[in-house]
């Protein structure tokens, strides 16, 4: 799995279905969207909750009852896409969430979300996304594939006494996904992801410190039947290189994937009364993943991977007289290493160390106006080595993001809001022959508040020309929200 | 929450401990050493060529050195198939003061395991396949369809040798899995051993021999996929099967087993076919080995386990071969024989009934 490719796809939609894009596939690493919509908008002042998700944390960023109800659609055209790549996707959300004050020191949150994706005309990959696997399987057709599935996750926050937080989190899904011709391949992936965090807050609520562990765990598994014809099942090593899968009624595949992270936070809010803060947070962290193909009823070792690293993220923020602004930083290094499992020798390896740096304002001009602005310049440093192959990947790659929004009170209960951004990103060698990759997005928002709530409506445009292509890819986006 | 921390640092090394030691050795490491030899003599000059199924990665091909010895470094670790053929000049059986160039071959499977050398020893044989009828092509696994049709199966015969053969008499059987267990047992018309000479082959000619000798495009998929088998030169023939298509214009060969009521039908992607001179007709205590002119097994699976006995044919055929795909399996030139079908036949897209693929 390339974390580039993930984060890189946080860039590609900035705010709406974020979450459907991203379900099912626990990360290492999630990594923080600094320009989240609802980070900048917000019914919700920055937190450490954000960049660390403690769940012990998570009082300090929702102190009050809350219920938001999501619908969101997108439509993705890939009028260039790469050989594994579907010809296009549409998504379909559906996100409720509820956050209850139990007590003066109990609060419980709840979400349930539902996501239909619908991956048109998908070359031979029987991947939900090829260029996120090591081991990933494919046959000879080109089919659609739909995927669905829900998701439920419970978080509990509780003061045990005073100053110290207890917070728990258990996520659940299940996805399934079915192709609509031979091989007919059926996907079912079960994910639970748990999270636990203590913390220490102070008397005077400016210094947060807490400790938190993660715990996740993913099986997964295919059945590719023949109808007819023996189903031509590959299993691919790296990116060049495939083992031809035995002809045979129905393959398997079992991928397993298990891992835990370790974390530590710290808070340092309004230095000196100046409205100065700081946040850090750092976690460490490994997930091995197991991959196993074969008949339904026996399957064989094919490969075998492990991931190991650290995260680093922190902002140093402004927050008074109306100005909300920080400059953050994150630095994310991983090292992987993968076997064919059969022979105890290393297949491939991968070392990358992302790091970002950027800035966030939000500035309430005058009393119905608002304006955000921001940046973030990555550098993405690859070693990339397939042995079989002889296949070696070593970049430098800078990648950078600009963002300009503006938002207008129209009167006491209804918004205007306007986002428009620029991202100019170097890919890798997955997007073979493609230099560079600049990404425009616009974004247009109405709220409006009613007697039983907030609506919101938003529409998302997004183009990603490509350099050396002649052909681009578009996203479309509509979401609506509720929020009380 | 003393004991809480604990208990979570109780997780965090329990985790740590599921995880496994990295391996210390890159794949593409491996250095195997082949010695090649016939009996106790090294064979020099000789060409090697190793094959593996686990990647999509083409042949490796070498020659042995005056000692017999041949080196392929840098390989990536996984199982390979070593395939030997080439002249040799080894001492004369019949003088032994003179030596005689002969044919030999050999193969064997190498698995090195985790160690990044591997050292082995193979043995080449003086080719045994004499020249005369070989099983040419045998098109199997029926043409793309949708209702499991594959009645245009079809084998095709070929004279290698420089002199006429009679087919007259001679038996066609499908095999189980080893000599002693023939499933059919067909047989051409005529007497064996030289009872009646009707059916010549001349030399470097083909023989079809049909399972229905019609014309399949025309009868079943309207001039599409399958192939026209009307003009066989024979064709399989159950007067026990009452539905058998019966061309009257092709010459049959009849089912010789008591009770057996059907056509001669086989494995789409494996089984095992044999031609055998009509010397032997009792089926019941199997096929004589002496009398075996030719024998192919083939299957598509890669982990296939070996069946038929290594004197009538030392590998199988047919690895990869697609159910209801068009396939078919042909020698890769006219008659070649190293009595080993691994390396004698290979895949080809569509069937070639009386002449050989390009």
């Amino acid at each position: 799995m390339k974390l580039s490719a993930k984060t890189g796809l946080i860039f590609l939609t900035i705010s709406i279905l974020i979450s459907s894009v991203l379900a099912y596939e626990n990360q290492l690493f999630p990594g923080v969207n600094f320009f989240n919509d609802q980070y900048i908008k917000g019914y919700k002042q920055p937190n450490i909750y954000d960049i660390s998700s403690n769940p012990a944390f998570f009082r300090t960023a929702y102190s009050e009852n809350l219920t938001v109800y999501q619908l969101s659609a997108q439509r993705q055209l890939n009028l260039y896409s790469r050989y594994f790549d579907p010809q296009n996707k549409d998504d379909i959300g559906l996100d409720l969430e509820w956050i209850k004050q139990l007590s003066r020191n109990s609060t419980l949150a709840a979400g349930v979300k539902y996501d239909r994706s619908f991956h048109n005309e998908v070359n031979r990959s029987l991947e939900k996304n090829y260029y996120d696997h090591y081991f990933a399987l494919t046959d000879t057709t080109m089919g659609d594939i739909e995927y669905q599935g829900p998701q439920l996750s419970v978080l509990y926050n509780h003061e045990l006494a005073d100053q110290f937080l207890l917070g728990l989190e258990i996520d659940y899904g299940v996805e399934r996904g079915l192709k609509d011709i031979y091989t007919e391949c059926e996907t079912i992936l079960r994910n639970i992801d748990m999270r636990a965090g203590l913390g220490y807050q102070s008397a005077d609520d400016k210094t947060y410190a807490g400790i938190s562990a993660r715990y996740f765990n993913r099986q997964g598994k295919y059945e590719a039947v023949k109808k007819y014809e023996d189903a031509f099942v590959k299993t691919w090593f790296g990116y060049h290189l495939y083992f031809p899968e035995n002809p045979r009624s129905t393959n398997r595949k079992d991928d397993d994937r298990e891992g835990y992270q370790l974390g530590v936070q710290f808070e340092k809010k309004n230095i000196l009364n100046s409205g100065l803060g700081i946040r850090l947070s750092g976690d460490y962290g490994a997930q091995k993943n197991n991959t196993k193909v074969g008949r339904p009823t026996f399957t064989q070792p094919r490969g075998y991977w492990e991931r190991e690293g650290y995260d680093l993220t922190g902002n140093i923020y402004y927050h008074k007289n109306g100005i909300h602004g920080q400059l953050f930083f994150n630095q994310c290094d991983f090292y992987d290493w993968a076997s064919p499992k059969i022979y105890e020798v290393l297949v491939l390896e991968n070392d990358q160390q992302i790091n970002r740096v950027g800035s966030l304002i939000n500035v309430e001009v005058f009393q119905p106006l608002e304006l955000d602005a921001g940046f973030e310049i990555r550098s993405i440093t690859t070693d990339y080595t397939e042995y079989v192959a002889d296949f070696q990947y070593n970049e430098i790659r800078n990648e950078n993001f600009l963002l300009l929004g503006v938002a207008y009170n129209l009167n006491s209960i209804s918004s205007v809001n306007l986002r428009g951004s620029y991202s100019s990103l170097e890919p890798d060698f997955h997007w073979e022959g493609i230099d560079k990759i600049n990404v425009m997005s616009l974004q247009a928002g109405y709220g409006r508040q009613f007697v039983f709530g907030k609506l919101d409506l938003n529409f998302i445009y997004q183009l990603s020309d490509l350099d050396n292509a002649e052909d681009n890819i578009e996203q479309f986006g509509i979401s609506i929200m509720y929020r009380k | 929450m003393v004991k809480k921390l604990i208990y979570l640092s109780f997780i965090a090394i329990f985790l740590t401990g599921c995880f496994k030691d990295q391996p210390s050795l890159h794949d593409r490491e491996l250095s195997i050493e082949l010695f090649v030899k016939y009996e106790d003599q090294a064979l020099k000059n000789m060409p090697v060529t190793l094959r593996t199924n686990d990647y999509n990665l083409s042949a490796y091909k070498d020659t042995t050195d005056s000692s017999g010895l041949v080196k392929f470094e840098n390989l990536p670790f996984a199982e390979y198939s070593v395939d030997i053929q080439g002249e040799a000049t080894i001492q004369s059986y019949l003088d032994s003061t003179a030596l005689d160039t002969v044919m030999v071959t050999a193969s064997k499977i190498l698995s090195p395991g985790s160690n990044e050398f591997f050292q082995d020893t193979v043995y080449a044989i003086v080719s045994g396949t004499s020249p005369g009828i070989k099983i040419n092509e045998l098109y199997t696994c029926g043409p793309p369809n949708k209702f499991f049709y594959f009645y245009d199966q079809f084998f095709e015969l070929y004279n290698s040798s420089e002199d006429t053969v009679y087919l007259d008499g001679m038996v066609f059987c499908r095999m189980g899995t080893w000599l002693e267990n023939v499933t059919y047992i067909f047989q051409f018309p005529g007497e064996p051993m030289g009872g009646t000479q009707d059916y010549p082959v001349p030399p470097d000619s083909f023989v079809v021999v049909a399972q229905d000798a019609f014309n399949h495009k025309d009868e079943i998929f309207n001039g599409e996929k399958s192939v026209d088998l009307s003009n066989a030169d024979f064709e399989f023939r159950n007067s026990l099967d009452y539905g058998d298509y019966d061309n009257p214009d092709v010459p049959n060969l009849e089912n010789l087993e008591e009770g057996h009521t059907l056509d001669f039908m086989v494995g789409v992607t494996g089984d095992i076919i044999l031609i055998a001179d009509g010397s032997d007709v009792n089926y019941v205590d199997g096929i004589d080995p002496e009398s075996v002119l030719d024998c192919v097994e083939y299957s598509s699976s890669s982990t296939h386990e070996k069946d038929i006995e290594d004197i009538v044919d030392r590998g199988f055929a047919g690895v990869g071969l697609i159910k209801y795909s068009g396939q078919s399996l042909e020698r890769i030139s006219p008659g070649f024989d190293t009595n080993n079908s691994t390396v004698d036949f290979e895949i080809i897209e569509s069937p070639t009934p009386g002449y050989q693929h390009e």
